[in-house]
């Protein structure tokens, strides 16, 4: 009964994910048709990696199914996804550094074709891209690094073609190129997905798009049927207008922090803060949203003390800022890595943020500190001398803010606070956080939660490719 | 004063090592129990050729030893992603252990003995030197230049890669230990019947170590390996040489001359920036 | 306490497949073992005479391991610690310093230790030369050091064997006792181990060394410097290793001949993998390695058991400790919903 059309759709059918009590993915139903590039857009969270980890076999789904040409796919099995005729291209490439971009082709292509890279070859040249065969992945740009990708994926004549989040790590250039690409694929009658979050170029690219917010399916309209607002209105719900700064009551003159001009690199040698400056006031709670990616970590790292900016100051009541006199308190993005020494005990892990600002060493006095943050935090753990790694994510983190906020700091620099922490939890550290600033210290808050950023802070502004922006929507679309 | 064929003989054991050591890195390995292994391999070689008379069932028994001890390494460390360093000492420690209990009941007198030598095949050459300057060659071509080599070298790099591409990391360094211990069961099995023509515990004395530094040195090139072998070989020639002609210079100083050469050589080539990215960093089994 | 006898069952499982598998016959050679390890006070002084220099260079091994510098060199930094003892000893052959003089070797021989582990970490801060590979070439390089000193600029005048000169016993470290080897190097070994553990677990740097080396990363976001911690640790390191050949030095012949490497530096190892890095369990596994030493040469009736099956032993032990708790640690189950 289905039309030829109809039988090389990609139909997604009732499908949904749970980890554990966590909903990440409400049941939906979905069509990708074939010559269309179909977008899927929705904020962190919103449940889009969810969903392209199941189409592309590494997640296997709670409920649903999936049926591409008619037939019923098995989930759970990626070599059988490709096989099938699903590639995806990730966020995070699979390519070797140290090899050259030929070498990496003839590694992708080792278990899967004999005729090694020559019609690649002929493809790039089809497609118009001049692709430096001799250059090692680590020289060449991260935009190329995508093709080479990207053709990895198209060597073997795929139907469908997801792509993660591709944008994130190109120039604007870059994503005109890469738009003009996927309508091209489009335009050979594939299935095109492509997940992203920015408004304008899910208007340029896409064909179709489908919503999604907080793990629920919003809805998928036609391009013609969404603009810009729309779009918006489905992704966050309704956007807040900026709340107007709340003075608190604080002692002592109004002085402030200022951030000048800051240049800042990423590990890679790539700049990844272009030019930021800001100021906030003592008692204040700066918040800093956007998505993730775009310079936060690097911006928080070197107000943190712990990375150098390559330009740029940053002034504290006057004079330039000396990590060794002010102690900066500072809870980082990656809490297992960064945040916590997972095989130490909590007294160990609590006791760095005290030792760092000069306090002596007292074991005793540390277990005190520990079993009394503990408390004070509601930490879910036996004793002090639980390993870290036995406390649960949402736990873990209340570990580290207690021993941060802990010792009063003058600044603090804070990432995704309330990462994992439930609503009560959330709320608890949230009124910690606003009684450190009520009692003097200067609070930056980054976080990608829409909702935290507008009830936490005084102030908000958008990060997006290193640069600050005050409305959100330019944020995302630039 | 020394001839290229004494220097050839002197360093083959070392070369040997380091060749099939180079597989092992590149394939993100740090084989510190090539140590243990050469003396299991000598030790073997010894006992087997005494036993039967035959050099050449000592060779074969030696590289059988050394593969069985990088296997054993493998699975400690592949399989159980137990520390590489710490194995590796662990491995040297039982390898001295067993073979110096199993040597000490053995012969009371201790360290010379007569073994059987290995035949010179062409001139003084004998086949195992050909083969080591052959396999040199060979092996370089194939880590380069083959889509086997490719693949290993890709694990020893970056992992994600090579599982995205549908190969198993873990399984291709498997063979890559056993390869670095054929080499080096061959090396220690060659020192005990090709060059000391005897065995003693000590034997060893640190080739495995050095062998591990001139991979670094030669930046994991089978022929700069040979090459670089071949250079402290000459030390251990000179210093062979010189103890008979009853030198001047100290035997100490001579003694120390191979190691404090190496240590040299590591610290003028720094950082080392082609390490394969992956060397020594332990890594879970599949996904 | 579990640990301690999770190692204890250990290291008697591993004697007993030694046994089996070199024919020894176990019930005998187990009384022989004990007898010889704890029997009586022969024995008894015996193994802390063993015990000693392994428990320094195990707490040496542990300090540095525990920074995340791997240091494999204590062997090496025992060597020349000896030597500048014994250079040190020349000079001061002719004086009345007595136990004075003593200790001022003792230190000495912890400044050749820590400069020679030193070399190391400077090479691996600056070049960036694998701590492991150094230190091992360091060790060779340190043996035949301590042999040219030993058979040329210090071997005692007029004679032909390489040996230095015999210190006085006025100098040496004091006996306990005319009919054992002990020595009161084993006071110095146990206070400097308990030292370190203090040092390790109840002070600032040593804090800091254990958050470098449990988690690098945790360190730098809370603007710890890990380079200058490891570099610190290894001199520490090097020191207290240097320290033990100090000790074997006056505590033993009061004179170095150029066989003077026992491995003990290499020794400690196993000893410190056993101990779990923990100062404090350093002490009873020093003591039971030192008995092994000390019990072998009773079993040297068996089939030449020698001075190289307590390796056997040690390094079985280390295995199958590691083997344990890595298979333990999968099933441990982390409660993580991150």
């Amino acid at each position: 009964m289905e039309s030829e059309a109809e039988k090389t759709l990609l139909r997604v059918e009732g499908v949904s994910k749970r980890f554990g009590s966590l909903e990440a993915l409400k049941p939906l139903s979905v069509e990708f048709h074939p010559s269309e590039v179909h977008a899927v857009v929705g904020e962190n969270g919103a449940g889009k990696s969810t969903l392209m980890n199941i189409l592309g076999g590494f997640v296997s789904p709670s409920t649903g199914s999936f049926w591409l040409d008619g037939a019923n796919l098995p989930t759970g099995n990626p070599q059988r996804n490709r096989a099938k005729g699903i590639e995806m291209i990730h966020q995070h490439f699979k390519l070797v550094p140290a090899f050259t971009v030929e070498e990496n082709l003839t590694l992708s292509q080792l278990g899967v074709s004999k005729k090694g890279i020559d019609e690649i070859k002929t493809r790039a040249s089809e497609f118009g891209w001049d692709i430096p065969w001799s250059s090692r992945i680590q020289d060449v740009s991260v935009g190329t690094q995508q093709r080479v990708e990207i053709l990895k994926s198209v060597a073997t004549n795929p139907h469908v073609i997801i792509f993660d989040e591709p944008t994130a790590v190109l120039s604007v250039a870059e994503v005109h190129e890469l738009i003009q690409f996927l309508r091209r694929l489009a335009s050979e009658g594939k299935i095109v997905i492509l997940i992203a979050h920015k408004i304008e170029e899910v208007l340029s690219a896409s064909d179709r798009v489908t919503v999604l917010r907080r793990g629920e399916h919003i809805g998928t309209l036609l391009r013609s049927e969404v603009d810009a607002d729309k779009l918006v209105h489905m992704m966050v719900g309704d956007i807040v207008p900026g709340i107007a700064s709340r003075d608190f009551e604080h002692k002592g003159v109004a002085t402030n922090l200022e951030v000048d001009d800051l240049w800042i690199r990423d590990d890679r040698g790539q700049e990844a803060v272009k030019g930021i400056s800001f100021s906030i006031n003592q008692g204040q709670i700066l918040g800093i949203g956007g998505v993730d990616g775009n310079g936060q970590v690097e911006l928080a790292e070197t107000l943190a003390g712990i990375r150098t900016s390559l330009k740029g100051r940053v002034h504290f009541e006057g004079h330039a800022l000396d990590f060794d006199k002010t102690y900066v308190g500072y809870v980082p993005q990656d809490r297992q890595a960064d945040g916590l020494a997972v095989d130490l005990n909590l007294v160990d892990n609590m006791a760095i943020s005290g030792l760092v600002n000069g306090l002596p060493y007292s074991p005793s006095g540390q277990i005190a500190k520990a079993e009394g943050l503990i408390k004070e935090f509601s930490v879910k753990a036996k004793s002090p001398r639980d390993l870290a790694k036995q406390l649960s994510g949402g736990n873990q983190q209340k570990v580290i803010l207690a021993r941060v906020l802990d010792q009063n700091p003058a600044i603090l620099v804070i990432v995704n606070p309330t990462r994992g922490l439930d609503v009560k939890a959330a709320a608890f550290v949230h009124h910690k956080i606003q009684e450190a600033a009520k009692a003097g210290a200067y609070v930056i808050v980054f976080t990608t939660d829409r909702d935290e950023l507008f009830t936490l802070t005084n102030q908000q502004w958008f990060m997006s490719r290193g640069k600050l922006f005050a409305d959100e929507k330019e944020a995302l679309a630039s | 004063m020394i001839s290229l064929l004494q220097v050839l003989k002197y360093s083959a054991p070392v070369a040997l090592a380091a060749v099939g050591e180079s597989v092992v890195q590149r394939s993100g390995i740090i084989n510190i129990g090539l140590e243990g292994a050469m003396l299991n391999a000598a030790f073997t070689a010894m006992t087997i050729s005494t036993k039967t008379g035959n050099p050449w069932l000592g060779i074969l028994a030696g590289t059988l030893a050394g593969v069985l001890t990088a296997l054993a390494t493998g699975i400690l460390t592949i399989q159980f992603l137990l520390d590489q360093i710490v194995v590796g000492t662990a491995i040297n420690l039982l390898s001295l252990g067993v073979c110096g209990t199993m040597f000490q009941s053995q012969s009371t007198t201790g360290k010379l003995m007569s073994l059987p030598a290995v035949p010179p095949l062409i001139g003084k050459v004998d086949i195992i030197q050909i083969l080591l300057v052959l396999s040199a060659i060979a092996t370089g071509y194939v880590l380069y230049r083959t889509s086997y080599g490719l693949k290993l070298r890709a694990a020893g790099e970056y992992p994600p890669a090579v599982e995205a591409a549908g190969f198993s990391p873990a399984k291709l360094r498997y063979q890559a230990l056993l390869i670095g211990g054929l080499f080096g069961g061959l090396g220690g099995a060659y020192l005990a019947l090709g060059v000391a023509q005897s065995f003693a515990t000590e034997m060893v004395a640190g080739r495995g170590f050095i062998a591990i530094a001139l991979v670094t040195f030669a930046r994991w090139r089978p022929t700069g390996i040979l090459l670089s072998a071949l250079l402290l070989g000459v030390f251990e020639a000179l210093q062979f040489n010189m103890q008979l002609t009853g030198s001047q210079i100290p035997r100490s100083l001579l003694l120390a001359l191979p190691y404090v050469a190496t240590l040299v050589i590591l610290v003028f080539v720094g950082k080392g920036t082609r390490a394969p990215q992956s060397l020594g960093v332990t890594q879970k089994v599949g996904d | 306490m579990k640990q301690f006898l999770l190692t204890t069952i250990f290291i008697l499982v591993v004697i007993l497949i030694s046994f089996l598998l070199f024919g020894v016959p176990i019930v005998e050679g187990g009384k022989l073992l004990v007898e010889g390890a704890f029997g009586d006070k022969v024995a008894l002084s015996r193994s802390l005479v063993r015990a000693t220099p392994v428990l320094l260079t195990a707490t040496g091994i542990t300090i540095a391991w525990r920074a995340g510098a791997f240091n494999i060199g204590g062997e090496g930094q025992l060597l020349v610690g000896a030597l500048f003892a014994a250079t040190l000893g020349k000079f001061l052959l002719n004086t009345n310093l007595g136990f004075l003089g003593c200790l001022l070797m003792l230190a000495v021989a912890a400044l050749g230790g820590a400069l020679w582990s030193g070399l190391a970490a400077v090479l691996y801060l600056k070049r960036g030369v694998d701590l492991v590979i150094s230190t091992i070439l360091l060790n060779f390089i340190g043996d035949k050091l301590l042999m040219y000193f030993v058979e040329g600029p210090l071997k005692k005048a007029g004679q032909t064997a390489p040996l230095t000169d015999q210190l006085p016993d006025a100098l040496m470290l004091p006996k306990f006792s005319r009919q054992s080897d002990l020595h009161f190097g084993i006071f110095i070994a146990i206070l400097v181990t308990l030292a370190v553990g203090y040092w390790l677990f109840r002070t600032k740097s040593g804090y800091f060394a254990r958050i470098v080396g449990a988690n690098p990363r945790f360190a730098r976001a809370n603007r710890v410097d890990s380079e200058t911690v490891k570099f610190k640790a290894m001199l520490l390191s090097g020191a207290v290793c240097g320290l033990a050949g100090g000790i074997q030095y006056l505590g033993i012949n009061g004179q170095l001949a150029s066989s003077f490497s026992q491995q003990y530096g290499f020794l400690g190892i196993p000893v410190a993998l056993v101990g779990a890095l923990n100062p404090f369990a350093l002490l009873p596994s020093a003591l039971l390695f030192g008995g092994l030493f000390a019990a072998t040469t009773n079993l040297s009736r068996f089939g030449g058991i020698g001075s190289y099956f307590v390796y056997v032993i040690q390094a079985g032990t280390v295995l199958g400790l590691l083997l344990f708790r890595a298979i333990s640690d999968r099933k441990v189950a982390v409660r993580s919903d991150a």
